[in-house]
């Protein structure tokens, strides 16, 4: 009987491991990863904007991070949403953390960047200060991508399958009611000739006029696989990567461009990036891809392999494109070639999924390991670096 | 060394082997999770995208399959359930001499053929199993960026799979990835886990195994109606499907077993009188009497399966000698 008594008490204990992180695999009572986010820095007057992943919106001066001065220095902030990533045992609910999924969108002294838990902010580029926020007295779904500003309106796609339009002026959305597409919006909008394009878990990719909010097309473009990459435009033509591993080139009017999507080996997650006639894109297949953007054939040799999946925004910098990959290192090929032109391995043990931002001859990192990496472009060589919590 | 230990014991060399190269996380996701996984996202484009319908019919799927374990686990738990009163004995009349009670009861279970570790084992085979449906479960629900990520890595490359992804959320009037917020599921998931146990729990004369039963009873319901309110509902879903199963499953083995009648009595009356008591009593006490006889033959085959031993190595030693003079 003691025995009995000991397997229950074992069986009890093997229960709160399984629903602990404590098994094989991982995951725990609420299962897979927590949630971090990958916003990527945007550079607005020689200032760097980033979400970092534990809830704060920071602004970065290079010259004070270089000097390697306490944080804040003069000219830098940061201005915390409250609460961190979250997950491990028995918090499945993200209610009450915050992060950030996409880049901020700095314009006229205003920061603008959407947080996890479904809130539109705008901060003072400046100081670092809350001067609106939308919904005021709610909350919307989560925001997993970065609001695009154009002629005075804010568009942000939400998990709640609604894409938003926001008057600056008002405050309040531009249109009757916000555009709801089928399943949720992760990917961020392209706004281009009074028309946004934006694409959703749905499969589709959405044509939506930006005065009236009504569809251009008769219908949306459908692909076989969820859609969360951001649209690429050049010479009228769009170009978009699928969760059905293909790459899709689509004319204006809503109409196939190519024969046949170019299929690469893993989902497309990331924006593709034009180099000339030169399409360039990464996939989770770990593999960079440059295609004729007419036909749809490959240009390079051969795809470049790095070690990870690919899942952030490439940067293009003269004849560079620069890409981050899950294998924690940066890689800098030539355009036109696919050449290596250098790497760089950041930390160990850390990957990258945010999108790089290239200025100024610098080349701007969020890694997974929660520190924002600076590299020249030339060499790859790390200028400085900045961890969010210093 | 036996050759049914031999080979027990070269799969477990070959598992460890195979872990230390590959790592325990590889192995789990190569040979449980992954197909589990796909498995289910299989399952769902086949019932015309439905998550909830795909957790139902592949709970039905692993259950079945698992149904000889099952039976066999029920039925060793009865066998030992039977041999309590016998084993009593042999720890009141041996209580002051360790090494003899052991030796009493270790020819207890061999004369009746059953083994202690006989319901454990099947118990241990199945669990495995459900943590990596569980975990299948939770995965496909990929409700944040990072899962998604996470379950693009354990995939088959197949296109039916990969459009299947996101899968549907809804089902009825749930949310699969997040936690019922009408409490309805736990409620069934308490209430036919309860159902459960008090089928299968069969009385003892014991007073500790009462009093243990009696806790379990609740506790276990208790806890699990506590976890529906944390976990995605997806999982509970899982967890109530499986109970009903189990429910359906005790009910062709035993019938409804203890869940009409009360909690057992205190053992100061003797068994068959307690039984006595109810109509449900009855029958009770016809099926302990089919579980005696049962345990009776046990025996019986137990020790004619050791005299045709005995003979067998008598005639090879005999056969050996043989040759040796010759």
């Amino acid at each position: 009987m003691k025995q009995r008594f000991w397997f229950i008490l074992a069986l009890l204990i093997a229960g709160s491991l399984l629903l602990s992180a404590c098994i094989p695999g991982g995951g725990g009572i609420c299962g897979g990863a927590a949630q971090q986010g990958w916003s990527g820095p945007v550079v607005a007057d020689d200032t760097i904007y980033v979400g970092t992943m534990d809830g704060e919106v920071v602004a970065l001066n290079p010259s004070s991070r270089s000097a390697r001065y306490g944080f804040p220095a003069e000219g830098e902030w940061s201005f915390s949403l409250g609460g961190g990533a979250t997950g491990g045992f028995l918090s499945c609910a993200a209610a009450t953390s915050v992060t950030f999924y996409g880049s901020p969108v700095v314009a006229d002294g205003v920061v603008y960047v959407g947080a996890s838990y479904g809130k539109i902010y705008a901060l003072n580029a400046t100081a670092g200060y809350d001067i609106w926020e939308y919904p005021r007295d709610t909350y919307i779904g989560s925001i997993v991508s970065s609001p695009v500003l154009a002629n005075g309106i804010l568009y942000v796609g939400s998990s709640d399958g609604n894409l938003y339009a926001i008057d600056l002026e008002t405050r309040r959305l531009a249109w009757d009611s916000p555009f709801a597409a089928g399943d949720e919006i992760w990917a961020t909008p392209l706004v281009h000739d009074g028309v946004v394009y934006f694409s959703s878990l749905d499969h589709k990719l959405y044509a939506v006029d930006v005065e009236t909010g009504e569809p251009v097309w008769e219908s949306p473009f459908e692909t076989g696989g969820a859609i969360a990459a951001t649209p690429l435009i050049h010479n009228s033509t769009i170009y978009i990567g699928s969760f059905d591993s293909k790459l899709y080139a689509i004319n204006l009017d809503g109409t196939s461009k190519w024969d046949e999507p170019f299929a690469a080996g893993g989902w497309f997650w990331t924006k593709a990036v034009n180099y000339g006639d030169i399409i360039i894109v990464g996939s989770l297949d770990g593999k960079i891809y440059a295609l004729d953007a007419e036909t749809g054939d490959e240009v390079w040799e051969s795809p470049f392999e790095t070690g990870g999946a690919i899942r952030g925004d490439p940067a293009l910098s003269g004849e560079l494109v620069i890409f981050g990959s899950e294998d924690g290192t940066v890689y800098a090929l030539e355009a036109s070639t696919g050449f290596e032109r250098w790497y760089k391995t950041l930390e160990p043990a850390t990957q990258v999924r945010a999108s790089l931002y290239a200025g100024d001859g610098v080349v701007y990192v969020h890694a997974t390991d929660q520190t924002i990496y600076a590299l020249e472009i030339e060499n790859g060589t790390q200028l400085w670096s900045f961890a969010s919590g210093e | 060394m036996s050759r049914r230990n031999i080979i027990i014991l070269l799969i477990v060399l070959a598992l460890i082997a195979i872990w230390a190269t590959y790592g325990i996380i590889e192995v789990w996701n190569l040979i449980l999770l992954e197909p589990t996984l796909n498995f289910l996202i299989l399952l769902s484009s086949v019932f015309f995208g439905s998550f909830g319908v795909a957790i139902i019919v592949l709970v039905i799927i692993v259950r079945l399959l698992m149904l000889p374990l099952s039976l066999r686990q029920i039925r060793s738990t009865r066998a030992m359930q039977a041999l309590s009163p016998k084993l009593q004995e042999v720890q009141k009349k041996y209580a002051k001499d360790q090494q003899k009670l052991r030796q009493e009861i270790a020819k207890v279970y061999k004369e009746s053929g059953v083994s202690p570790l006989g319901c454990m084992w099947p118990l241990l085979v199945q669990f495995p199993i459900w943590i990596a449906l569980y975990q299948s479960i939770r995965r496909a629900l990929a409700a944040s960026p990072e899962e998604l990520l996470g379950l693009y890595q354990n995939l088959y490359s197949s296109p039916i799979i990969h459009k299947m992804v996101p899968l549907e959320e809804n089902f009825l009037w749930l949310n699969l990835g997040q936690p019922d917020s009408w409490f309805i599921l736990a409620i069934l998931c308490g209430g036919s886990m309860w159902v459960l146990q008090k089928m299968s729990t069969v009385s003892s004369p014991d007073p500790r195994s009462q009093s243990m039963a009696r806790t379990m009873l609740w506790m276990m319901p208790l806890m699990f109606a506590l976890f529906t309110f944390m976990v995605p509902s997806g999982l509970a879903v899982f967890w109530v499907v499986s109970n009903i199963i189990g429910i359906v499953t005790q009910y062709f083995i035993t019938g409804w077993g203890g869940l009409f009648t009360r909690a057992p009595a205190p053992a100061t009356q003797p068994v068959k009188e307690q039984m006595v008591e109810t109509p449900e009593g009855a029958v009770q006490q016809e099926k302990l009497a089919t579980e005696e006889a049962k345990a009776q033959k046990r025996v019986e085959y137990a020790k004619s399966r050791d005299k045709r031993k005995d003979r067998r190595r008598s005639s090879r030693a005999r056969s050996k000698k043989t040759r040796r003079k010759s």
